[in-house]
């Protein structure tokens, strides 16, 4: 073994062998010793501020070097407009409707192709989590189509349905059908037995059962679903869109790029990045208050 | 017919509340049988308490459950006053080791669940509800969750929702099990003035020599591979059971003995 | 039907199981056969299924798919290692120094909810539609989850290492190689099964949109444009077969690694 190696066996085996010291080891208590700050309420206040401030630090610092380089024309327009640019487009297409008719047409989108999705979804998935014979028939079938990742599906669904809003629906419809058929089905097969026996001793009627017991002991499962689904809905959004279409918030980059007016393409994605991190961080909060009670803690 | 009743034998299985003749239970494992339950015959009178104790695989958790109906595949008879078991019935409720309560319910609401299919009025369910978490000594936390409860708590909850469909036979599967000793012996005093109340029978199985002496009228012997009734020990000591007293622990050690065999 | 319930399981027999499976596959293949591959049933996009089985084969443009996915291979390893030297790097010093996570990982972690396509027009309109701009793709998908795992591993290094780590005073290097990464190694390696999926789908993705080149992407859009649905399901079969293939390796190479890490 080499030096460094038995030297740190040694210690190891030392600090296993010592009782509990008073505070724990970690990186953390290092630097907070490093940094430390004076006692008393002018700390606090000056520690709170700091919380919110460094996160904000690097992107002030990027922002004034992005807003420098441009302005001093380093950078032509069409590969770097300036920070004080990319705001100006961002107000202008706000103010003539172009963001809103964009986001108009991609939520609508979403909504119609998650509604179909998501509805085949769950009743494939309660049929595959219910029935052994329905697995058994169906789940090679189904993990081979799963495998074809979205992309996959796109230039066979284009020559099956052109490039009208009938592709984009279905190539939604399909993104988010997958998450929830899988977390549905594992929702249902992973329902605790123990909950099942207690069902079959008190005999309970089925309208009950299905109340009380299937419901709540799926829904956070079946939420976590739901929550993939929108998200992926949303990613396969922005790739037909791109790819396929003529309106759109995906659109609006693609736009953007052709007439190389990189503001445009930039505030795309701003509004790209806005939308995913929404949706998902609201999803994900229902997702806790969801499951406060986990159907694993028998 | 009504004849034909009052001229049966004493031993006939319709006389008793729970009458087994030949039970047998056996599992496939790699193709070869095991058999895990074999021959076994016993009468339980109406009102009486059964504890049925044993080394772990000797059978007794799966005899519940063919007894409490979870499992209809077995051999022999099992009858509830003269009628065979055809899977669950109203007339016999279980309580399991882990409470089992369902956490996104409340007491009222757990208990609440043992009046399913029972055709009462709302009102009178839920007074039969109140009844039943006031006996357990529940009151204060009928609007409680179960993770709010201590498993002491939860336990006696658990047997508020077998109990208030007024079954006539109570099965136990190791119920206080999980539970810490100081907790154990409250509960099983509980346990007996819930019963003498209720007058219900019960079969309660443990490992637990001197809770199943402290418990029972009768305790029913097993030893294990296969299965099967070693012996069947008469607990006459006087109730309130002393569990000092030379009779309880003569007792015990009868039991000790023949388990150790 | 009386396994129509929410109940428990039954035990079944793992011969039977895989026949069923194959039943309704089996029976979309014969109906196939017999309407499209015989002739009976026409269509612009009824590919008889002896066209799609044989065409990386015997067709000429078919062929393409094979110097294609070379191609499209070549691109997600580099692409893959720039993304993950990248990511692990940022990860490693962003998890050892509280400071620095604190100032950067929110900045990263903002850039990260823009989803991976949305690069493209902004990566095309720098580097033009050539290697760089799919190079760039690829490793920005790579990036972000490499940098999440590593990151996450590294704040969850078990105890007994940090602790060892601190008291020994070893040379930064050496605590590194020795007692950090060893430690990190679990989530770096789930990292790396992410990563290599989302860095293929990109790969194709990218090569899909930007379209010069050669790759099973180029491969893909040229098939489709020429209204080949036949090249078009061999385009997706590869990318399916690849797909499953990296993530089944990358899952046996994790459980390896684990398995010997805890010898």
């Amino acid at each position: 073994m080499t030096a460094a190696g038995s030297k740190i066996q040694a210690v190891s085996q030392a600090i296993a062998g010592v009782q509990m010291r008073a505070a724990p080891l970690s990186f953390d208590s290092l630097s907070a010793r490093a940094g430390r700050l004076p006692a008393g309420v002018g700390a606090s206040v000056l520690g709170s501020v700091s919380r919110w401030a460094t996160p904000l630090a690097l992107p002030a610092l990027l922002l004034a070097a992005w807003q420098l380089v441009a302005g001093a024309g380093w950078m032509p327009p069409q590969i770097l407009p300036a920070p004080s640019i990319v705001v100006a487009t961002f107000v202008d297409l706000l103010r003539s409707g172009d963001i809103v008719a964009g986001l108009r047409i991609s939520l609508w989108r979403i909504a119609i192709g998650f509604a179909i999705g998501a509805s085949a979804g769950l009743a494939l998935g309660i049929l595959l989590g219910v029935s052994a014979r329905a697995r058994a028939y169906l789940d090679p079938l189904l993990h081979a189509l799963f495998a074809i990742p979205t992309l996959g599906w796109i230039p066979i669904l284009i020559l099956v349905f052109g490039i009208e809003e009938t592709l984009k629906v279905v190539i939604i419809a399909k993104a988010v059908l997958v998450p929830i058929v899988l977390n549905t089905s594992l929702g249902i097969r992973n329902i605790p037995p123990a909950y099942l026996e207690v069902a079959e001793t008190l005999r309970l009627r089925p309208v009950t059962k299905l109340a009380r017991l299937v419901v709540p002991a799926t829904l956070p499962t079946i939420f976590t679903g739901l929550r993939l689904g929108v998200s992926s809905a949303f990613i396969s959004l922005i790739v037909v869109e791109m790819l396929a279409a003529a309106e759109g918030v995906g659109y609006m980059m693609t736009w953007g790029r052709t007439l190389f007016q990189i503001d445009i393409v930039i505030v795309g994605m701003i509004v790209v990045g806005l939308i995913g991190f929404g949706l998902d961080a609201g999803l994900r909060r229902i997702e806790r208050a969801v499951s406060r009670w986990s159907p694993t803690d028998v | 017919m009504a004849g034909a009743l009052m001229s049966l034998a004493p031993s006939h299985p319709a006389n008793f509340a729970l009458s087994l003749r030949g039970v047998g239970k056996q599992y496939e494992v790699d193709a070869r049988p095991l058999q895990v339950l074999r021959q076994i015959t016993f009468d339980l009178r109406r009102g009486e308490f059964l504890s049925i104790v044993g080394a772990s695989g000797c059978g007794k958790s799966t005899l519940l459950r063919l007894i409490v109906g979870l499992d209809s595949e077995f051999d022999g008879d099992i009858q509830i006053s003269g009628e065979p078991v055809r899977g669950p019935g109203a007339e016999r409720s279980m309580v399991f080791q882990d409470h089992r309560l369902f956490p996104w319910l409340t007491v009222a609401g757990n208990v609440a669940l043992g009046l399913d299919g029972v055709p009462l009025l709302a009102a009178a369910k839920r007074e039969r509800v109140a009844e039943l978490i006031d006996l357990v000594g529940l009151s204060n936390f009928a609007d409680a969750y179960p993770h709010q409860l201590s498993g002491g708590m939860a336990q006696r909850a658990a047997i508020a929702r077998a109990l208030v469909s007024e079954p006539e036979i109570l099965l136990m599967d190791e119920p206080f099990g999980a539970l810490d000793s100081l907790t154990r012996v409250y509960l099983q005093e509980e346990l007996l003035r819930i019963w003498a109340k209720r007058k219900v029978t019960v079969i309660v199985v443990t490992h637990d020599v001197e809770e199943a002496v402290f418990l029972s009228d009768t305790v029913l012997v097993m030893e294990p591979r296969p299965g099967r009734i070693e012996s069947v020990v008469r607990v006459d000591a006087p109730r309130p059971r002393d569990r000092a007293s030379r009779e309880f622990t003569e007792i015990k050690g009868r039991i000790l003995g023949a388990l150790r065999r | 039907m009386s396994d129509v319930t929410v109940d428990l399981p039954a035990r079944k027999s793992p011969a039977a199981f895989r026949l069923q499976g194959l039943v309704v596959p089996g029976a979309i293949v014969l109906v196939w056969l017999a309407a499209v591959d015989s002739g009976l049933v026409r269509g612009p996009l009824l590919v008889p299924l002896h066209d799609i089985l044989t065409g990386w084969l015997l067709d000429e443009s078919g062929r393409e798919i094979w110097p294609a996915l070379g191609v499209s291979l070549l691109r997600l390893a580099v692409g893959f290692a720039i993304g993950g030297a990248l990511g692990v790097a940022a990860g490693i010093a962003l998890g050892l120094s509280r400071p620095a996570q604190q100032a950067v990982a929110p900045t990263v972690h903002a850039v990260r909810q823009i989803t991976l396509f949305a690069w493209i027009p902004l990566l095309t309109a720098w580097f033009g539609n050539g290697e760089a701009a799919k190079i760039a793709f690829i490793a920005i998908g790579v990036f972000f989850p490499m940098f999440v795992n590593t990151e996450q591993g590294l704040r969850t290094i078990p105890a007994i290492y940090r602790e060892v780590a601190f008291v020994s005073r070893l040379p930064l290097w050496k605590r590194l190689t020795k007692l950090i990464l060893p430690g990190a190694l679990p989530a770096i390696l789930i990292g790396v099964e992410v990563a290599l999926l989302t860095a293929w789908i990109g790969t194709v993705g990218a090569e899909y949109a930007i379209g010069t080149g050669r790759g099973v992407g180029s491969y893909l859009a040229a098939a489709r444009e020429q209204f080949r649905m036949d090249l078009v399901l061999v385009g997706v079969l590869v990318l399916a077969i690849v797909g499953y293939a990296l993530s089944r390796i990358s899952g046996l190479a994790f459980r390896r690694l684990i398995k010997w890490r805890a010898r």
